[in-house]
């Protein structure tokens, strides 16, 4: 799957955890309310809290699996080598460069260079921006 | 037996017939939703690649002011939606010849509708393009495929159909996920995964090589090399456009018009196991090239008929990473396999045989 669909889908998979967490913690709060306070005659609260704790930690889970999941993302390497001493340039290919293409000459002593490489480097992205 | 007691019973009873009933019907659901998901995504990759395709068409034109760009879009689609129909092997004599003159066919039918498209192109941009069509040929045809099963399991409630496209999905996926990756590679014209084999000639053709290069046959080189008092002959597809060149053919005439080769080695990329590391390297005896097999049954066969050895040098890769752009770990690799080649070389062949070198693969992004 592209990138731009893999973000897609996890801001929506942290939406819809966020959302139930937000929806549950009054729920939580009220059943713990009427626990401690004793109001709760038909014991509802005694059946409902657990569950709905339980729900909470799911949605919290949920919630820090989507946080980290890992969107992969690469950046494209060149390297650039002088054929005669063997200096090398590290850059980003252009479109329509190939191994073996003759650049710029060498800097160090004016031979000619060449694309000895290009490859796609994985990008060790920050968790939090994806 | 009170009459409560039965009640209940026969109430439990429908009830666990209704459960038993509901829970199929559940997982059929969670199936069809399930591949629905994957339908949809393969459309949608399908759509990305056509948009692709047409995006580079017009680049092209633009660039080389070629054509009316109205008609490209047209075309293309159509381009897309034409078929390869594989020769009948009811009577499979002469079936690779068969094979290989239409694949020349199509090959050169869809070379000439792109230049038509977009006269004024060079080489490496039609060729490119022609990757990109393939492609996305490839990845409509899967989603036509599968949506097909999808409808066919959803018209007739067939959970087996279903179970049986769902348990396929994975492998799809994975193939998709390639196909959609070799886009970008397609488009910019940089090497991919399966560029490695004619990556490792490349190099051993800049290290050994004499200098004298020839294109012996279409797309195809020819260079001779000297290693170790061992002449070496090393072929591969020319480049730095998307081609795989015609090793077979280029083989045959190094056969015929110089003395046989004491060994033939082919090198190219392989797809690895989950468990197997990308980049990791094997060897193996026979002949490392993928595709319909034509090429790899003409090998073979002159191979066969001279008594020459065949070894192959492997590199691992994932499916989706032959297609996408080289990763770092293929690109490392490539030493080791020079290593590897040359170690066979030296190994199995003594000082003045003649040994040809072939780098199998799509040569795209690497030159000669
Ligand atoms: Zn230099």
């Amino acid at each position: 799957m592209s990138r731009e669909a893999l973000l897609k889908r996890k801001r929506r998979w942290i939406l819809l955890h966020l959302l139930v967490l937000m929806l549950i913690i009054p729920v939580i709060m009220g059943l713990a309310y009427m626990l401690a306070e004793g109001i709760d005659t038909e014991r509802v609260s005694t059946v409902y809290l657990p569950l709905a704790i339980l729900v909470a930690a799911y949605a919290g889970l949920g919630l820090w699996k989507g946080y980290r999941m890992e969107i992969p993302n690469y950046r494209l390497v060149e390297i650039v080598k002088c054929t005669n001493c063997g200096y090398e340039n590290v850059t980003t290919p252009k479109v329509g460069d190939y191994i073996n293409m003759e650049k710029e000459p060498c800097p160090k002593c004016g031979r000619p260079m060449k694309v000895f490489l290009i490859y796609r480097e994985r990008v060790r992205s920050s968790k939090k921006g994806g | 037996m009170p009459q409560g007691n039965f009640y209940e019973l026969l109430l439990w009873l429908i009830l666990l017939t209704i459960f038993a009933y509901a829970s199929r019907e559940i997982d059929i659901f969670r199936t069809i939703k399930e591949i629905e998901a994957y339908v949809e995504g393969f459309r949608r990759a399908t759509q990305k690649a056509i948009e692709t395709t047409l995006k580079e068409f017009r680049n092209v034109a633009k660039e080389t002011e070629s054509r009316r760009v109205s008609r490209i879009e047209e075309r293309v689609r159509e381009m897309v939606d034409s078929v390869f129909l594989e020769p009948e092997d009811k009577d499979p004599y002469g079936l690779m010849d068969k094979l290989k003159h239409l694949m020349l066919v199509e090959d050169s039918a869809l070379i000439n509708e792109i230049k038509s498209l977009v006269p004024r192109a060079p080489k490496v941009a039609v060729e490119n393009l022609k990757d990109l069509i393939e492609a996305t040929r490839q990845l409509n045809l899967i989603y036509k495929y599968v949506e097909h099963y999808y409808r066919l399991g959803k018209k007739f409630k067939s959970i087996w159909l279903l179970l049986q496209l769902h348990s396929l999905l994975p492998f799809l996926v994975e193939e998709v996920s390639a196909l959609e990756s070799s886009l970008e590679a397609f488009s910019k014209g940089l090497p991919i995964g399966d560029s490695v084999g004619c990556l490792v000639a490349a190099r051993f053709i800049q290290l050994y090589g004499k200098g004298e290069i020839r294109e012996v046959v279409e797309d195809t080189i020819l260079s001779k090399a000297e290693f170790k008092g061992r002449e070496v002959l090393v072929i591969k597809a020319k480049g730095p456009s998307g081609v795989t060149g015609r090793l077979d053919d280029a083989l045959a005439m190094v056969v015929k018009s110089r003395r046989e080769p004491k060994v033939i080695i082919t090198v190219d990329a392989a797809l690895k196991l989950e468990g197997e590391r990308s980049g990791s390297i094997a060897e193996g005896i026979g002949v490392a090239i993928g595709g319909l097999g034509v090429e790899k049954f003409n090998i073979e066969r002159l191979a066969t008929k001279l008594k020459i050895p065949l070894y192959a040098i492997l590199i691992k890769m994932a499916g989706p990473e032959a297609l996408s752009i080289m990763s770092k770990e293929i690109a490392l690799s490539i030493d080791k396999a020079l290593r590897r080649v040359e170690r066979v070389i030296e190994e199995r062949s003594e000082v003045g045989d003649t040994v040809v070198l072939v780098g199998v693969g799509n040569t795209i992004g690497v030159y000669p």
